[in-house]
């Protein structure tokens, strides 16, 4: 027999899985301009036409305010603070649902694990993955963005500076949902029910604070709601989160103050670093194998459970609203749950 | 070629694993020597996969400890997994990449020299005769297709430990012809196959030793002479796991 021992102990195997990677996408678009050129053609279109959209918007937003320079001062950085938060969130969340699904939900994992490899360079594989999948958000919101905002500026450096800014900003929600992922995956109850109940419970207090919050304030003018709104965002100007270090850096770099920039890049980086780090190294080295391992929840008895849930009709509108059947229910039980009583919850609220 | 210094190909010390409270595998002691063919059976959610499981390294004991040509599974788990091959009952196949992208793959997971690569792949694709759809993509395939891809790229390397969940399962009668004499070959080369089958015919026909898990724990092993004699019975196979497993029912 082989002794292959020694030299797959020593041979470093990241390199070889985002080869594969790569080669399994190649494969995929050649087969997508082969077999669907029409749909490929149709997707690319609506995806620049939503480009275009978003790039006329934020165009009008800086034309707007480039005519009231004393606004524009306040608004702007206000502006890149709320895009950037707004990103931390969404990435985070998306960046968990990919991860989820890619390291617990997916065969492969588990197969990649029964092959010499250690759980630091599946993890590192996956958060890679969901961090490349995440990153849609460069072009579809990042870049319109930039390009309407360099329209206010004549520092061509701007770009680039934007560019890193936004590269080095979303691995720290990429990490963040990462350890999401893997605390579902942890310590949510793995019972679809179970887990239904406990993330509608959490839903419906939160629902509540808020109607008592929207109730407390009273009036309803529209300006009164802008300045309750913006006081009760204004903790995303914190200087310890980091959509405030992207946006006071861009900020920076818009003005010409390129060690400002400079500096508040490296912070970004220095913790995007750490953070992705951090989530690789506790994801991998926590019973990563026992999560992955586990039995799943049969996927019989999971089509089972989706077509006793279309038989009523309220199961059937969340269904058809949001496409549960896109879910593979193994894939995500906890994450499908949420989305689920999500959806019971919206459906309560409108009849 | 079986040097008798060696050590076990797989080794089960004491080994517990449960579910919550369900104890699916308890306190399991099993050696198997290089060169042989080991038949596990048991019914359904006997322990059979759970036990594969922690021999693969895809799950963690709670007690005990799994060592594979001396490697243990967890503190030296790399040199352990290096040593073996995993065929489980349902396939895993990269679906966007052909057949022949997968071995490729896998070959150089194991760190095959290009020669040497080319060369078990040759001969693996004449042998399990897959040579007309390697190039492919694997969505494609059947299942028995897909068997015959993973077996090949199981064996790619010549592991000294080849573990197979339902091997025969989707594949046409000419492969499992096929398939039984690789495993044979394999066990005289030197190498180790720990078989889990429901198909008792195969493990009657291929197994040197045999043994019976139920309830999670293994209520009989040994030849299958051994085995008859301890059912008090001259017949098949399946009589006896029928006998032995409703004895432990009891």
């Amino acid at each position: 027999m082989a002794d292959t021992a020694g030299v797959v102990a020593s041979a470093p195997r990241l390199g070889l899985l985002l080869r594969v990677r790569a080669r399994t996408v190649y494969n995929r678009v050649g087969q997508a301009i082969s077999d669907a050129p029409i749909r490929l053609a149709a997707a690319v279109f609506l995806v620049s036409l939503i480009w275009l959209g978003l790039y006329g918007l934020f165009r009008l937003v800086f034309m707007q305010l480039s005519r009231t320079p004393l606004e524009a001062t306040v608004a702007i950085p206000m502006i890149f603070n709320f895009f950037f938060v707004a990103m931390l969130a969404l990435l985070a969340f998306s960046n968990a649902i990919i991860a989820y699904g890619a390291l617990f939900g997916r065969s492969e994992a588990s197969y990649l694990l029964t092959l010499p490899l250690s759980p630091l360079d599946v993890v590192s594989l996956k958060y890679l993955e969901s961090l490349v999948l995440a990153s849609w958000s460069v072009v579809l919101l990042g870049l319109p963005l930039m390009f309407a905002m360099a329209e206010t500026t004549d520092q061509p450096i701007f770009y680039v500076l934007f560019l890193a800014f936004f590269l080095a900003f979303i691995p720290i929600p990429a990490s963040l949902g990462m350890l999401l992922a893997w605390g579902v995956a942890r310590f949510f109850p793995r019972r679809l029910t179970k887990a239904a109940t406990i993330t509608a419970a959490i839903m419906l207090v939160f629902t509540i604070a808020s109607a008592l919050r929207a109730l407390r304030i009273g009036d309803t003018a529209a300006e009164v709601w802008l300045r309750s709104f913006l006081n009760r965002m204004g903790f995303v100007q914190s200087a310890l989160l980091p959509n405030n270090w992207a946006a006071a850096g861009i900020d920076h770099a818009v003005h010409g103050k390129f060690s400002e920039a400079a500096r508040y890049l490296g912070v970004t980086l220095a913790n995007a670093f750490f953070l992705s780090w951090l989530a690789v190294t506790i994801v991998s080295n926590t019973s990563i194998r026992r999560m992955i391992g586990r039995p799943r929840v049969d996927q019989a008895e999971s089509v089972r459970r989706r077509r006793r849930l279309a038989e009523r009709p309220a199961g059937s509108f969340a269904i058809s609203m949001l496409r549960c059947d896109w879910w593979p229910p193994r894939t995500c039980e906890p994450f499908f749950a949420i989305r689920r009583s999500g959806v019971s919850l919206l459906f309560c609220l409108v009849y | 070629m079986i040097d008798p210094a060696a050590p076990p190909a797989i080794s089960l010390i004491g080994v517990r694993k449960s579910y919550g409270r369900h104890v699916a595998v308890k306190g399991l002691t099993l050696e198997i020597p290089p060169g042989e063919l080991f038949a596990f059976l048991g019914p359904n959610g006997a322990g059979k996969t759970t036990t594969i499981k922690m021999i693969v390294g895809l799950l963690q004991p709670e007690a005990g400890h799994v060592a594979v040509c001396g490697h243990r599974i967890g503190a030296n788990g790399l040199a352990a997994k290096a040593a073996l091959a995993y065929v489980p009952d349902q396939p895993f196949l990269y679906e966007k990449l052909t057949g022949r992208e997968f071995l490729y793959f896998v070959a150089e997971m194991y760190g095959l020299h290009r020669a040497e690569r080319e060369r078990m792949i040759d001969s693996l694709i004449r042998r399990l005769d897959i040579t007309e759809f390697l190039d492919q993509l694997t969505e494609s395939y059947s299942h028995g297709m897909k068997q015959k891809v993973v077996l090949a790229a199981a064996l790619l390397h010549r592991p000294a430990v080849l573990v197979i969940d339902e091997p025969m399962v989707g594949l046409d009668p000419r492969t499992v012809r096929s398939v039984k004499d690789l495993f044979t070959e394999h066990t005289r080369a030197g190498g180790t196959v720990f078989m889990s089958t429901h198909t008792l015919d195969i493990a009657e026909a291929l197994a040197d030793r045999i043994g019976i898990i139920h309830q999670g724990e293994l209520i009989a092993v040994g030849t299958l002479d051994e085995l008859r004699r301890k059912a008090r019975r001259e017949h098949s196979l399946e009589e006896i796991f029928l006998e032995l497993t409703e004895t432990g029912d009891g």
